[in-house]
């Protein structure tokens, strides 16, 4: 009877610990959307070089910003992209300076990207870069 | 009673109770916990579930460029060794690279933008240029032996030579490596160009022996892979000049 009653406390204990853990990794980032939250930076900050034909940042790499479809596409040199990593996403590491402030996104000081923007980028790629 | 039921469970992973109620023992319960974060809180399930709108998306890496590239690596069998003995490495590819040797030598100097390269360098920076034309350069790699992944920090000091070859020592105060010696002999042919890549790096990490280092060496040989597609690639696109002649090295022009 003794181990009928500590088996049974021996499950409720794992559980209680499994529906924490789901509840702490379900509330601990907030889920970022394309259209709220990336689209509107991408268009303020990025959209004047990156817009096809004539944009600066258009013309030497072939990354178009006009839609989720065009930046998924990436350069002409590979996708900038790669959904659930933002470590490896070339997008990433150029917003975020890691190939040096000169060859960091955008360029210039007007339109640098604050931290909580920088963040949304990682977030929003770590999430799987889906188009929500 | 207890006895019973103790060798009951070891015997079977359950405890019979009295009145027959069957109550998952120790094994079960781990076999449970196994299942349920194996499974249920992968990240695919945990991304599902948060991400109902999620759209299914094929990317086209050569969509814009008129080449046809193969569908795996645009570089043609890459002939890759790699060999480890007492913790160093030494790895030997010999490829023929569809793209001019200028071009190829130009995006492998192109060291703020090696990232290009491959996805597993994470960073790459200048630190300083000396007068003797020597380049400090730091990159930060992640290698990923499996499922295991760490990231490795190095800072060269790398040179091109008169030859045309391309020398890299690793400065071993800085980084995650001892030692280590790099050279990139690139020879022109024509409208293509051949490379020998020579390299014997010391990692400053443990790597357990036997199957993790086979699986280190298969890293390797696909980050090798990787790498040399995307070098091509890069350098077929600058020399095709398709978007703009900001990035054409200055010997191309």
């Amino acid at each position: 009877m003794k181990y009928y009653r500590d088996t049974r406390r021996g499950i409720f204990s794992v559980w209680v610990v499994l529906v924490a853990f789901i509840v702490c990794s379900c509330a601990s980032d907030p889920v970022i959307g394309y259209r709220d939250d990336i689209e509107p930076v991408l268009q303020q900050k990025c959209l004047e070089c990156h817009l096809p034909p004539e944009g600066e940042g258009y013309a030497s790499t072939g990354l178009s910003l006009r839609s989720y479809d065009a930046l998924m596409d990436g350069t002409m040199f590979g996708m900038v992209i790669i959904p659930g990593d933002s470590r490896r996403s070339v997008l990433n590491k150029l917003v975020e300076h890691r190939a040096g402030a000169l060859k960091g996104m955008p360029p210039g000081s007007v339109k640098a990207l604050t931290d909580e923007e920088i963040e949304l980028f990682r977030l929003w790629v770590d999430q799987g870069a889906v188009f929500n | 009673m207890v006895l019973n039921a103790k060798s009951r469970f070891l015997k079977t992973g359950r405890i019979a109770l009295p009145g027959r109620v069957a109550v998952p023992g120790r094994v079960a319960m781990l076999a449970m916990l196994v299942f349920f974060f194996a499974v249920l809180l992968s990240p695919a399930m945990l991304q599902a579930e948060t991400s109902p709108d999620i759209k299914q998306y094929t990317i086209h890496r050569d969509k814009k460029t008129d080449i046809d590239f193969p569908r795996k690596g645009v570089v043609r069998l890459p002939d890759i060794t790699v060999v480890e003995k007492s913790g160093i490495y030494k790895i030997d590819i010999d490829v023929v690279v569809n793209a001019p040797a200028d071009y190829v030598r130009y995006v492998l100097t192109d060291y703020s933008r090696l990232y290009r390269l491959n996805p597993s360098i994470l960073e790459s920076k200048v630190l300083g240029q000396g007068e003797d034309g020597v380049v400090k350069v730091k990159t930060r790699i992640r290698g990923c032996a499996s499922y295991f992944c760490e990231e490795l920090e190095r800072v060269e000091k790398v040179q091109v030579l008169p030859t045309g070859q391309i020398v890299a020592e690793i400065v071993p105060q800085h980084g995650e490596f001892k030692s280590g010696k790099t050279n990139w002999l690139i020879t022109a042919m024509g409208e293509r160009c051949e490379v020998s890549y020579r390299a014997e790096l010391k990692p400053d990490i443990y790597v357990p022996p036997v199957v993790s280092k086979f699986l280190v060496k298969k890293a390797i040989k696909q980050e090798a892979q990787t790498g040399f597609s995307n070098l091509e690639r890069i350098a077929v696109n600058l020399c095709r000049g398709q978007y703009s002649e900001a990035d054409k090295p200055a010997v191309c022009e």
